[in-house]
């Protein structure tokens, strides 16, 4: 065991690590305040894990009707290697008839072992050297690949759905398979959002493993690619070279955030202490706001806290926004009313006599 | 103020343990024979209806179920029993002059009906067409300022009361209901986090599809593959069961929320009738144009889109105007925000400008901090539709503004108005004729396809008139 691993070992407190994947990194991002979340995946855990694991309560599941959803649909397009995603691709231009060569990672090293994810991630790496170096024989479609991405000097492995690149250009651009019903306009937002980071987080393992090689961060590139499901159907729908500049950068900037490495998370911890532990859990900072409960399984315990600690986020992020001035929930209500202690500052002067006159509206308007 | 306002409200509702009302007036209108429509999707298949309830305020529902909605032929049979109750309905209110009105749980039950609607007018099934036609009313005009068509119980709850949780949670009928109504002694957070357990959207819980209903729908397609028809029988109401234990709460809750909007306490809204009159209007033109084959399609053309981006803006503006003549909320948010001039009549008079021309001036001071006025700005009287100014300067000293207008309309009765009188002036009445106008007017100019979207850009034309001194005055004098 490397020193890192043990620390994260001592950091998890026994409990087997798991692959976050772009998925638990991607949720990174979406909060990127919440040191609670960041110590949990870093460590190479998810909120999942830890509802199940150490608060004993059972984890966000997922339904099995939209698990075989997803899954035939990906199957669909991966299956005959590749064929349909190959098809979707030719039928929209974005690869010409030449481009015909798919190869699948997961198909050369298929099994869940330590052995075969490392075959897996050399084969990629084998891959996309080919194209670095402009070798013909450099895949088209690289079904399956698995990348690494160090976050505060941990490293961690991603999966991808597949890369993409014609024989006519640089390099590779990242694509993800979604089995959201895309409805163009009336799409959800929130869904191709999630699904840009997901595949900027891939972005950014191509970006680390080109500087590793020495090569330009830029062949990476800010574009990534979508596939989507028709409505009712397994019609793929393919959204090439979509923009994800500001996913990307979200990402980078969420990643860049404190705690920048493990020091600064074993110093939040008392000495000795896991994650393993319930207390410990509870003791970390979260910052709970309204997209937790999108991603987060740990969104009800992070709210509860909130409550109890009558933290004006409980009303939405505007209030939390609005009511900063007074620091907590209980401080603006005594503004509010005009009870407790008297306003400490002149923000809290500010405060209190906006609070009383919106107050004073709403009671005219309540009751006008 | 007006985001203040928000976050006081949530405040109060926290205090007390229970949501507060934000208005007085009745924000939605309800229609008596409004249908009460809560339908069950299996997760990922966004297109499929698993369980439909379908029924009236004060009724109990009728209530189908499929055992496996991704079988296409029990779908379709589904959507086809659907069909009769909202051909009837359409009907009926065609005969009456009025329009349908739909209430779903929540907005995520919204989009359910939407996707439904754009995916079922596509299929090779006639029935199940025209439902998806009759469905696309509903869901067109959902996303349209002031629609009375499509009305999810969360949005129109929200409308009235504010709750002490996010506006996010507010989407979960059940803690939004347990928030309005809460049970008495116990823990107001407690009661919500119970209530957050049943499913109350489009969707079953994750869970319930794992542990009960995945196994029971595939021991009945293993019945069905093996030609068992009593063991079919047996799972088909297995699951019949287990999707009205489901759909139920979500029905009853509906109807609750709508139960709690149709109370008398709730001021009447004059604003509510011009709404229900469009929108008559509207469902009468939509079903004209489907008696006259017209085809609904997946995505607009360009014109299309434009006439329908111009409609919906109008309609914005309308709506606004509306509400801020007949909702007092309205009219005192307006206020406060500053798009509707409350003020102090300090001098109005009849000056003589040549013989027999005169002109009728006013002056207003407010203290008003966040108005929004300029020179050149034409201002209506809010309760009085005859008068309308013109804004001819206004000037800041110390904490009063002083507002100095020329009367365009209703110059005799500015004269009778007493000084001191305290007026709201606003945006002009609802014009819901304008769009008409409008879109003859772009029906002209649309008539070739604008560069914008052609495929050959023109070559540039300098024009050889001279440049306006008031680039901003020659413009505007072109709307």
């Amino acid at each position: 065991m490397t020193p890192e691993n043990a620390r994260l070992h001592q950091l998890r407190g026994g409990l087997a690590p798991v692959e976050v994947g772009a998925r638990g990194i991607e949720s990174l991002a979406r909060n990127a305040d919440c040191t609670r979340l960041r110590a949990i995946v870093i460590t190479g855990l998810t909120p999942s894990k830890v509802i199940e694991h150490v608060l004993g309560e059972l984890p966000d599941a997922m339904s099995p009707f939209a698990m075989t959803l997803t899954q035939a649909f990906e199957k669909r397009l991966l299956s005959n290697a590749g064929g349909s995603l190959l098809t979707v691709y030719r039928e929209k231009g974005h690869l010409d008839p030449q481009d015909a060569k798919i190869t699948n990672v997961a198909d050369l090293a298929p099994r869940d072992t330590q052995v075969d994810r490392i075959r897996r991630e050399r084969e990629t790496r084998r891959l996309i050297e080919l194209k670095l170096r402009g070798d013909p024989a450099a895949p088209n479609l690289i079904l399956k690949p698995r990348l690494t991405l160090t976050i505060v000097g941990v490293t961690h492995a991603i999966e991808l759905d597949y890369l993409v690149a014609s024989d006519r250009e640089p390099f590779y651009r990242v694509g993800v398979i979604k089995s959201y019903a895309d409805r163009v306009g009336k799409t959800n937002r929130a869904h191709i959002r999630t699904a840009c980071r997901e595949a900027s987080v891939g972005t950014l393992a191509l970006q680390q493993l080109l500087t590793s090689l020495g090569q330009p961060v830029e062949l990476a590139g800010d574009r990534i690619d979508m596939v989507l499901k028709a409505p009712g159907s397994f019609t793929p729908r393919l959204y090439a070279a979509q923009r994800a500049e500001s996913e990307l950068a979200s990402l980078t900037r969420a990643l860049a955030a404190a705690p920048s490495d493990l020091d600064q998370i074993e110093q939040m911890l008392p000495a000795g202490a896991s994650l393993a532990q319930p207390e410990v859990i509870e003791a970390l900072p979260n910052h709970y706001c309204s997209t937790c409960k999108e991603h987060c399984a740990l969104w009800q315990h992070c709210r509860a806290q909130a409550q109890a600690q009558g933290n004006a986020i409980i009303l939405g992020d505007q209030a939390a926004e609005q009511l900063a001035a007074a620091g907590s929930l209980n401080r603006a209500m005594d503004l509010l009313n005009g009870s407790g202690r008297p306003p400490d500052n002149r923000a809290e002067v500010v405060l209190a006599a906006e609070l009383r006159a919106a107050s004073t509206l709403l009671d005219r308007i309540a009751n006008g | 103020m007006a985001d203040l306002l928000n976050v006081v409200a949530r405040m109060r509702a926290l205090e007390q343990g229970q949501a507060v009302r934000i208005v007085s007036q009745r924000q939605v209108l309800i229609q008596p024979g409004a249908q009460i429509l809560t339908m069950l999707s299996m997760a990922g298949e966004d297109t499929s209806v698993h369980a439909v309830a379908v029924g009236r305020l004060g009724v109990a529902p009728r209530i189908k179920v499929v055992a496996d909605p991704r079988r296409r032929d029990d779908q379709y049979e589904l959507l086809r029993w659907l069909l009769p109750h909202f051909e009837t309905y359409y009907a009926q209110c065609r005969a009456e002059g009025t329009f349908p009105q739909i209430w779903v749980s929540s907005d995520g039950a919204l989009g359910h009906l939407d996707t439904l609607a754009d995916r079922l007018r596509f299929t090779d099934d006639q029935q199940v067409q025209r439902l998806g036609e009759l469905w696309t009313y509903a869901g067109e005009r959902s996303p349209i300022a002031g629609q009375q068509a499509l009305i999810s119980a969360t949005s129109a709850l929200t409308a009235h009361f504010a709750t002490g949780q996010q506006e996010t949670e507010d989407e979960h009928l059940g803690a939004l209901l347990t928030w309005i109504e809460p049970p008495p002694g116990r823990d107001i957070f407690a009661a919500v986090a119970m209530a957050e357990q049943q499913p109350m959207g489009a969707k079953t819980d994750p869970r319930f599809d794992a542990d009960e209903l995945q196994p029971a729908v595939a021991l009945f397609n293993k019945a069905r593959k093996d030609n068992d028809v009593r063991a079919q029988d047996f799972h088909a109401g297995l699951i019949q069961q287990m999707m009205e234990g489901v759909i139920r709460p979500i029905y009853t809750a509906t109807q609750k929320g709508m139960a709690i909007l149709s109370d008398p306490r709730w001021q009447h809204n004059a604003a509510l009738v011009s709404l229900g009159e469009q929108e008559a209007s509207n469902f009468a033109r939509f079903m004209e144009a489907r008696d006259e084959g017209h085809r609904l399609p997946y995505h607009d053309s360009a014109k299309a889109a434009a006439f329908k981006i111009v409609a919906r803006e109008r309609t914005v503006d309308n709506v606004e105007a509306a509400f801020v003549r007949h909702d007092h909320a309205a009219r005192e948010r307006g206020a406060e925000s500053g798009t509707v001039l409350r003020g102090t009549l300090v001098d109005r008079q009849k000056v003589r400008l040549a013989p027999r021309i005169f002109e009728t001036r006013m002056v207003l001071s407010t203290a008003q901090d966040s108005l929004h006025l300029r020179a050149g700005d034409e201002l209506w009287h809010l309760d009085d539709p005859k008068l309308c100014i013109r804004v001819t300067e206004v000037e800041r000293r110390g904490p009063i503004s002083w507002v100095s207008a020329i009367v365009d309309k209703g110059k005799r009765a500015a004269l009778q108005l007493d000084i001191g009188n305290v007026l709201d002036l606003g945006p002009e009445n609802p014009d819901w004729g304008a769009t008409v106008r409008e879109f003859a007017q772009m029906h002209t100019r649309l008539a070739s396809a604008p560069w914008t979207h052609a495929e050959v850009v023109p070559p540039a034309m300098p024009s050889i008139r001279p440049r306006p001194n008031d680039l901003l005055a020659a413009v505007e004098r072109l709307v």
